[in-house]
């Protein structure tokens, strides 16, 4: 690796892992905000002009609380579970392209942090890892609820995981590549999402799945506060619980990047920001694009938080397992037919 | 550069696996394991397969280890009773020599399989969307790809087997009561929690 | 190729880094003033009965072992997926599509199974 390699990939890192934790950071102000806008009231307006400081408050003040550990807790898995459940979402971070590749002097420096040839691949396995987090610290707490509560999130995880792979396997045979750029860098003519039935079902069902895989509503019974309090982490005070907090809402950014990536087509805006000579400026749009449609998604996030009601546990797993499941492998079978013949 | 990263994950992959063995808690085994896996899926992306690596930590850690802590949520082990069995902590080391014997003898002459699987698994991560496993793999293994969707529908038969014997309304309340009594005589035996008094209300 | 993941891995270590760097700090400056009451389990003021690690329902298990089955299928459908493109450019799409079909029609049919089971309710 070259040293202006290596520069270029420090800078990537600061930059993009820096935009998902601010942006992490200010969906909990906006989470707020938005939630007392629906209901007609104020939100946080204490700190600094419309409270655009809570967040900073907020850390400040997790980082000074007590911690507290219940006494027939495991140490080590009590401690390790909240590293574990933000790690995952802060490591999907790596594939994501956030803005078109900079073409400087004939060199190509793509855009993601780690453009690598299975970047989908990578995307999965840092999803199938964050259900660890969830389960470990529902076990090692040594609470009742925390332990329900880490039991159902994780299976609904894994339930909502499969129809997940395999909407985006979907995308995969649409674009012929597991490269995150090249998905991407396919879809500037069309959209997957208007890629009419194939696309848009593979996004239905990838929405929904996102929704269950970050404990989100309609989907998170893991903390239903009526009757598990708060779930895997009902033991869990000061910076321990902020990590699950950041960890849940970096998995929502992370998310929106990818339905982005696999379904918007990433930075591109119907062949306008495709289309910008000066290297510099294209990069900067697509940025400005990119996070555009990331910042429409935060919102579906939590305006569907404030909307609908919860799921039943047995609607949430049939909805996984009969509904969602066949309706992905039969829509693969349909893309794959379309694909084989030439259609697509 | 290479070598000193590959020491790390080798130690690491060891010392994990060490852990595996020597920890009492079933649930910070299985954590280890998981280490364990993740210096291996390193290993295995320094040699030239990340598509493996990638697969190492999809289907072993994001998968089959979560069935693993799944049972030990469920099965309530909270701690391993030290057991006494002379013959057994002698016989397993000397099994397990044996067997590592024989596979220090046997591997060095499998090089075939080894040499024509490897270009294969290697270019899965290639820019070519691994085109050759694709030709290895639905192409000159054919039938075994395909005996593979039996092998998982055999796996579905046996766990609906397993896991849904039919038994009647009546004998599930009869045994569900029968486990509450069980409870209820073994408790009576167990020390209070830490601190569960009184004052835990109050505050 | 093998420096295409260099990133990775230095992300890993800043991401550890910001992990523990967060963790450590609280636990340092966060002041501590142990208590029984603190130290119990919270069960919404009512003293724990029992330990909290009890047995469940071995449906959850059924649903972990399900979803290893399934999760092997939609690995091998990667590969499967991913080439489809190229393999219908070179004329031998339709090979692989029914290769295709054959797998997850197999698989198909253990899903109907397990729904006709009744492995998929919830009662």
């Amino acid at each position: 690796m070259t040293t202006a390699a290596l520069i270029a990939t420090l800078v990537k890192i600061a930059v993009f892992f820096g935009i998902t934790i601010s942006l992490a950071a200010v969906s909990t102000l906006f989470e707020r905000k938005i939630s007392a806008w629906i209901q007609q009231r104020y939100g946080p307006n204490r700190v600094g002009p419309w409270g655009v400081l809570q967040p900073l408050a907020d850390g400040l003040k997790f980082i000074f609380k007590e911690e507290v550990a219940p006494a027939g807790a495991n140490r080590l898995l009590f401690r390790l579970a909240p590293a574990m459940a933000a790690a995952p979402a802060f490591m999907t971070v790596a594939v994501v392209p956030f803005t078109f590749p900079l073409i400087l002097d004939g060199t190509r420096i793509p855009m993601a942090i780690a453009d690598i040839d299975i970047g989908v691949l990578f995307f999965m396995a840092m999803g199938s890892l964050a259900v660890y987090g969830i389960m470990l610290g529902g076990w090692a707490s040594n609470n009742k609820y925390s332990l329900l509560g880490g039991l159902r999130s994780s299976a609904q995880m894994i339930s909502y995981e499969l129809a997940m792979m395999v909407s985006v396997i979907t995308v995969l045979t649409l674009a012929g590549s597991m490269n995150l750029t090249r998905i991407f860098e396919a879809q500037i003519p069309l959209w997957n999402i208007a890629v009419f039935p194939v696309g848009t079902i593979a996004f239905g069902i990838f929405l929904i799945a996102a929704f269950a895989e970050t404990n989100r509503h309609p989907f998170d019974l893991a903390e239903c506060e009526t009757e598990l309090v708060g779930g895997f982490h009902t033991e869990y005070s000061s910076m321990k619980f902020a990590l699950f907090f950041l960890g849940e809402y970096s998995a929502m950014v992370m998310m929106s990047g990818l339905i982005t990536t696999f379904f918007l087509g990433g930075p591109s805006l119907f062949g306008l920001v495709n289309g910008i000579e000066d290297p510099w400026i294209k990069v900067l749009a697509g940025l400005g694009v990119f996070l555009a449609k990331v910042c429409f998604f935060l919102f579906l996030f939590i305006w569907v938080r404030w909307t609908i009601p919860r799921f039943r546990w047995d609607q949430l797993m049939h909805l996984g397992w009969k509904l969602l499941l066949p309706l992905s492998l039969a829509n693969l079978l349909l893309a794959g037919t379309l694909v084989a013949t030439g259609v697509l | 550069m290479a070598l000193p990263v590959f020491l790390i994950l080798a130690a690491g992959a060891v010392f994990f696996a060490a852990n595996v063995v020597l920890r009492r808690n079933p649930a910070e085994c299985a954590v280890h394991l998981v280490g364990s896996f993740f210096c291996l899926a390193g290993i295995y992306l320094m040699i030239g397969f990340p598509f493996l690596a990638a697969l190492q930590l999809l289907v072993y850690a994001g998968a089959i280890m979560v069935l693993f802590l799944f049972v030990i949520m469920l099965l309530d082990l909270r701690r391993e009773e030290p057991r006494e069995n002379p013959r057994i902590s002698t016989i397993a080391p000397l099994a397990m020599g044996l067997l590592f014997g024989l596979l220090a003898v046997v591997l060095p002459d499998m090089p075939v399989a080894v040499a024509t699987g490897r270009g294969a698994v290697a270019g899965a991560g290639g820019a070519e969307g691994g085109k050759e496993l694709a030709n290895y793999l639905f192409g000159r293994h054919l039938l075994t790809f395909e005996a593979t969707s039996l092998l998982l529908l055999a796996g579905i038969f046996g766990v609906v087997v397993l896991a849904k014997r039919r038994t009647s309304r009546k004998a599930d309340l009869e045994r569900l009561l029968e486990n509450i009594e069980a409870e209820s005589r073994t408790e009576r035996k167990e020390p209070p929690l830490v601190g569960a008094g009184s004052e835990g209300v109050a505050s | 190729m093998l420096a295409d993941y260099v990133p990775i891995l230095i992300l890993l270590l800043v991401v550890i880094g910001f992990v523990v760097f967060n963790l450590a700090v609280s636990e340092i400056l966060g002041r501590r003033r142990a208590t029984r009451g603190k130290a119990s389990t919270y069960e919404c003021g009512i003293d724990p009965e029992t330990n909290a690690r009890g047995r469940f329902s071995v449906k959850f298990f059924l649903v972990a072992v399900l979803f290893i089955l399934f999760d092997i299928e939609s690995v091998f459908l990667i590969p499967l997926g991913v080439n489809l493109k190229a393999f219908a450019a070179a004329g031998a799409g339709t090979f692989l599509l029914v290769e295709m079909i054959l797998f997850m029609v197999v698989l198909g049919l253990g899903l109907a199974y397990i729904w006709r089971k009744g492995g998929l309710e919830w009662d």
